[in-house]
């Protein structure tokens, strides 16, 4: 990581520590957000780091993005940072359409009909359902990428248009039932998508952001056992002197840092537009699936009781790790997709694929 | 603790190719079927064929006859090798672990002697640590030197020292001295196998192959100029040793050719959604358990000590290792036969009956996980 965003990721790190510490993390589980937190990070630009500045962002890269993005896994920040900028803004800022001031959200997958549009002079209706988007009531923008016959066109919702809510995720936070009933988008409202927003490209860009926020989770959690490992006594010593618990410490610590890796592997080749990419997220988002049922069974495991009460702070990272290796595609589904490019390339490739090297 | 991905270089990939071009010849010439990580085959007509390529002891200065390469470009060529399932077994050790602690602990006359001949590929050493009494528990060696006129008189035995029957020296860990801990005292003597009073015994493992040995050393004469380093620094030269090695990738590569050939024999895999998961799952931990040890590398390579980084990787490669063969075990229907004319069998066969020494060779996983475990809570 360069120097400036090792600088930008701590900086962020203590706004987010500062001012939503676990106890306002925990204590807004009943509202499904923290709307002041949210305020100072949107006054400082860091929900839309990534976004042309000719669109209003901060124009920065992606991986500057994604250096807040660890961040909101390290903290359990319930903000949608990932949704405003890197989603639902990306495919605003892409189409050419303006970007709202407030929280901006996505329909995670609006293919396959979800929601159908029918046009009507400039503007389209939209009738249908958007399931788990995140943080719906609370954005000003809901985005959908839609087909509309031969078309692919990005629109954005004005929130008030649209009825919403319902469940949240295994952590608390609000992923939201949108019910579009004959909303009608006005042609300000919506363009035609540009070849880089597809259903696909959202969905992987979304893979890797949750990617991103497990990693930042997973370090917290694996630091949360080192620190209770040594402060915790039993029959005269820290429990960290037991090579059973030893073993713990350390698998978790593989598995977070095994989820780094993944996370920034695949980053890096996104951001360098590798041809191929979309292997190294979905490998990313396999490992981070598999590496969460290992760390977050055996962080547990290693703290005892007192980490599965509420007053304790693990589970604020054990269950958002549970709920984001499922969004934006589970491993059993990107397992399959690294199946099938391994299937293309064949037994001879399957070196050069690893490696992501040419073919042999 | 970083893991920072390594971007591609287009030099090293370059180097790649050549490797892989070589291989793709020079393999079916040397009638040797491809086999399992660093035992795959001892074949010094192999070793000396990759080392007029200059790709042994690639990373011993030029002023040694080696390439001047660095960590990077041998962990191309290494990692090509194993994937590849090379007999790169005769010039294992002698590249891996001796060339650099000759390096950094020889004498000027013992680098001259020794590190050409490495480099081209014509001397071999194996590792002379373990004993019947010392296992993880490595400083209660009691192989014991006395200083003795122009010398040292050497006696003891030292177990699983593989290829001693096949190789040319060793570098022996004994007592030389009594330190305030035991952990003075410790030195290491370069022995000559064929030395008088040496006798190599089989250990045959329960694959049947003896590869690995007992060396009885009795009444070894060993010349002065033979002592690697310092008398009494033996125990800190034999733990940067261990350091080095412990990230590479053949802790994680050894079955990766079961996994290849599993694909080449069931054409149809992909369309059973269970191997499909099972493959992809395997596939993108192998790709992200490369990049680890790929960023370790780059770390050695910037002059970093990654030791603990190390040993977490050699504890997660290697268990992946033996996870991958059950895995891929499960999703065929046969009963794995030696010596059967398909590969995928052979290997698997091979793997199997090989695979509960990945997660004890160069330091127990449990021994390794004490080291991290240590780091972790201080």
């Amino acid at each position: 990581m360069s120097t400036e965003r090792q600088m930008l990721s701590e900086s962020v790190g203590r706004l987010l520590a500062e001012q939503a510490p676990t106890d306002a993390v925990r204590d807004a589980e009943g509202v499904g957000w923290l709307p002041e937190l949210w305020q100072l990070v949107t006054e400082s630009g860091l929900d839309r780091i990534a976004i042309p500045e000719e669109h209003g962002g901060g124009g920065g890269s992606l991986a500057d993005a994604h250096a807040v993005l660890w961040q909101v896994g390290r903290n359990a920040s319930p903000i949608p940072v990932a949704e405003t900028g890197l989603l639902g803004g990306w495919a605003l800022s892409e189409a050419g359409l303006p970007l709202p001031a407030g929280p901006i959200t996505v329909v995670p997958d609006a293919s396959g009909g979800a929601v159908r549009c029918t046009q009507d002079g400039d503007a389209w209706r939209l009738q249908g359902t958007g399931h788990r988007v995140p943080w719906a009531s609370q954005s000003e923008r809901i985005v959908v990428i839609a087909d509309a016959g031969e078309q692919r066109i990005v629109l954005s919702v004005p929130t008030t248009e649209v009825s919403c809510g319902g469940e949240l995720t295994l952590a608390g936070e609000p992923r939201e039932t949108v019910s579009f009933d004959d909303v009608v988008v006005d042609a300000d409202s919506w363009a035609e998508a540009p070849e880089s927003v597809t259903h696909d490209s959202l969905l992987l860009r979304g893979a890797l952001t949750r990617v991103t926020m497990m990693g930042g989770a997973m370090e917290r959690a694996a630091e949360m056992g080192e620190r209770y490992a040594n402060e915790r006594h039993q029959f005269g010593r820290p429990i960290a002197k037991f090579q059973a618990v030893q073993h713990h410490l350390v698998a978790v610590r593989e598995e977070a840092n095994r989820t780094a890796m993944a996370g920034n592997a695949a980053l890096l080749a996104v951001e360098q537009g590798r041809p191929g990419s979309e292997f190294d997220v979905a490998a990313a988002k396999v490992v981070a699936g598999d590496s969460t049922r290992v760390l977050a069974a055996r962080s547990h495991q290693l703290h005892g009781a007192i980490g599965v009460t509420f007053e304790y702070d693990l589970h604020l990272f054990t269950r958002r790790l549970h709920a984001w290796r499922d969004e934006y595609g589970s491993a059993r589904y990107f397992a399959q997709r690294v199946a099938r490019v391994v299937a293309e390339h064949g037994p001879d490739q399957l070196w050069p694929l690893i490696t992501r090297s040419v073919a042999r | 603790m970083a893991f920072t991905p390594v971007q591609p270089v287009p030099e090293l990939e370059e180097l790649r190719g050549q490797v892989r071009k070589f291989l793709a010849e020079e393999m079916p010439k040397i009638g040797i079927e491809p086999g399992l990580g660093m035992m795959a085959g001892h074949s010094p007509e192999f070793s000396k064929k990759l080392a007029q390529r200059g790709w042994v002891g690639m990373a011993i200065p030029k002023e040694y006859g080696g390439g001047g390469a660095s960590v990077l470009e041998r962990f191309v060529v290494v990692e090509e090798l194993l994937a590849a399932g090379a007999p790169l077994t005769a010039h294992w050790i002698s590249e891996r672990q001796t060339a650099p602690s000759l390096l950094k602990f020889g004498t000027a006359d013992q680098r001259e002697r020794f590190l050409p001949a490495i480099a081209r590929g014509e001397c071999y050493f194996s590792l002379g640590m373990s004993e019947p009494d010392s296992g993880s528990d490595l400083a209660s060696v009691r192989s014991r030197a006395e200083q003795v006129d122009g010398g040292w008189n050497l006696n003891g035995t030292k177990v699983w020292t593989s290829g001693a029957h096949l190789n040319h020296y060793f570098a022996v860990l004994c007592r030389t001295s009594e330190g305030e801990t035991r952990h003075q005292g410790l030195s290491q003597l370069i022995v000559d196998l064929s030395s008088g009073g040496v006798t190599v015994n089989p250990i045959r493992l329960l694959d049947g192959n003896a590869d690995f040995n007992e060396v009885i050393l009795e009444d070894v004469f060993v010349p002065d100029d033979m002592l690697l380093g310092e008398e009494g620094t033996g125990w800190k030269q034999v733990t940067a040793e261990l350091a080095h090695e412990r990230s590479a990738p053949d802790r994680f590569l050894s079955p990766f050719l079961v996994l290849e050939h599993f694909l080449r024999e069931h054409e149809d895999w992909v369309d059973s959604e269970r191997a499909a998961d099972a493959v992809g799952r395997l596939v993108s931990h192998y790709y992200v358990l490369r990049q680890m040890s790929l960023s370790i590398a780059a770390s050695l390579q910037a002059g970093d000590a990654p030791a603990v980084e190390a040993s977490m990787l050699k504890d997660m490669g290697t268990l992946f290792e033996q996870e991958l063969i059950e895995v891929v075990r499960s999703l065929v229907d046969l009963q794995p036969c030696r010596g059967s004319s398909s590969p995928f069998e052979r290997l698997l066969g091979e793997a199997i009956l090989t695979a509960p020494g990945f997660t004890l060779r160069g330091g127990t996983n449990e021994i390794l996980r004490t080291i991290v475990a240590r780091e972790l809570t201080r």
